[in-house]
């Protein structure tokens, strides 16, 4: 039982800990690693509430392909127990901070270098501090292949979405060797509840080992009213064999991607 | 003297060769508003990735007509002495690329329109005029550019047919 409530208490305070990062804003929403962003964050509720003076602390790429996105310290991370003055946040009122940055100026990479960035708010001499926050993706600057292509990069509930599976590129050896058959797609709300029901389409092929399906969200499923269409996932499968040569169904892997406001 | 017999022959050749051109009439200009009238049923759909484009991504573009009944697509323009009056769309079976079902127009210069404005009571569509060449022929290819805070990230390109 004391195992429960420890776990359920670990689980809470993480919770709490990531609380404040979904107050953050950017702005631009979207930016490449070229782009000076400025982001706004309320650290209400975190251990540097109260606080007039915070400091960024920032990294790249963590958990990133280190042979394509390099992990680095941004330049503000000199020294945890004396931030420099380029690590300062500007304090918008109480607990609002804000902070302007270009990812290539802030790592010290070229801009194809970069996937996504990381940091962490505390104080100048590092006693308190936030939780490391999620990771924010750069928008690509250079084109990577992958097996789970999606085109256009970036998506509204109103535009055509088209799926790409490059079965040449996956990893899986189940993918590999699967005869690509479908493609389900789920769609999820603000709230993260599934909208209506899922959707399984047959593929068309487009040859040489590429297969797609083609959707639009709002035309598809019926979207309830203030409802607000927040991410999609989707797989592709289709039929393998077994050892001993009997059809066998493969699932592939499960992917996601956000929804954008597109206006 | 054969040097002024030859200087002769060049400048009677030249005189002679001279004679008054008819400058004829340019006309009047082409009236887009007028080639805009009538009704239009949607022909081609191409789909582009803006961001894609600018940074040189090898999927750059594609022709999304097939990918959902779009051809059913219709819109109608009327003129009212010569400006832009109502429109009415009717989707049929295809997505609705705009959402109004009916209200008034206008364009931002009625000798060489650029951006049409929709209008139904509080909602507004923008569509560009992407080209003029051909819509004197019947063909209309209207832009839209989505983006996100600012940032034009989508656009379409609908290419109408009169009928």
């Amino acid at each position: 039982m004391r195992k429960i409530f420890l776990m359920a208490g670990c689980l809470l305070m993480t919770a709490l800990a990531k609380a404040q990062f979904n107050t953050i804003t950017f702005k631009p929403a979207v930016f490449t690693a070229e782009d000076n962003v400025t982001f706004t964050i309320d650290v209400s509720g975190s251990d540097v509430a109260g606080e007039s003076e915070l400091y960024i602390w920032t990294w790249c790429n963590k958990e990133a392909d280190p042979a394509n996105y390099p992990g680095k310290d941004g330049i503000t991370n000199t020294d945890w127990n004396s931030a420099p003055a380029i690590a300062k946040m500007t304090q918008k009122t109480g607990n609002i901070f804000e902070f302007s940055f270009t990812g290539t100026s802030m790592y010290g990479l070229d801009p194809g270098k970069l996937k996504h960035f990381q940091f962490l708010i505390k104080t100048k001499n590092g006693s308190k501090k936030t939780a490391d926050s999620p990771k924010f993706p750069f928008d690509p600057i250079v084109f990577i292949p992958s097996a789970y292509r999606v085109f256009p990069g970036k998506v509204g509930v109103s535009d055509m979405i088209n799926l790409y599976f490059h079965q040449d590129l996956a990893t899986n050896s189940d993918e590999q060797r699967m005869t690509p058959k479908t493609v389900t797609v789920t769609l999820y709300d603000q709230s993260d509840a599934v909208i209506g029901q899922p959707k399984t389409w047959n593929l068309l092929s487009e040859g040489n080992k590429v297969w797609s399906y083609s959707f639009i969200p709002n035309f598809a499923w019926t979207i309830p009213n203030n409802t607000t269409v927040k991410r999609f996932t989707w797989h592709f499968d289709g039929t393998g064999v077994d050892a001993n040569g009997k059809p066998v169904p493969v699932t592939g892997t499960t992917n996601e991607k956000t929804i954008d406001a597109l206006k | 003297m054969q040097k002024y017999f030859f200087l002769f022959i060049i400048l009677a050749t030249a005189l002679f060769a001279c004679k008054p051109e008819t400058i004829h009439d340019i006309g009047q200009p082409f009236d887009k508003l007028k080639s805009m009238e009538g009704n239009w049923q949607l022909q081609k759909v191409v789909q582009a990735d803006l961001n894609a484009i600018k940074y040189g991504f090898p999927y750059k573009e594609i022709d999304i007509t097939s990918k959902a009944p779009f051809t059913e697509f219709k819109v109608a323009f009327t003129l009212n002495n010569g400006s832009p009056a109502a429109f009415t769309t009717t989707p049929g079976g295809s997505p609705k690329i705009i959402n109004l079902p009916s209200g008034s127009w206008k364009v931002d210069n009625a000798q060489t329109p650029k951006l049409v404005t929709l209008i139904n009571n509080l909602d507004t569509v923008k569509l560009d005029l992407a080209t003029y060449s051909n819509l004197g022929n019947g063909q209309l290819q209207l832009r839209v550019t989505k983006r996100l805070d600012g940032k034009d990230l989508l656009r379409y390109d609908y290419y109408f047919k009169k009928i």
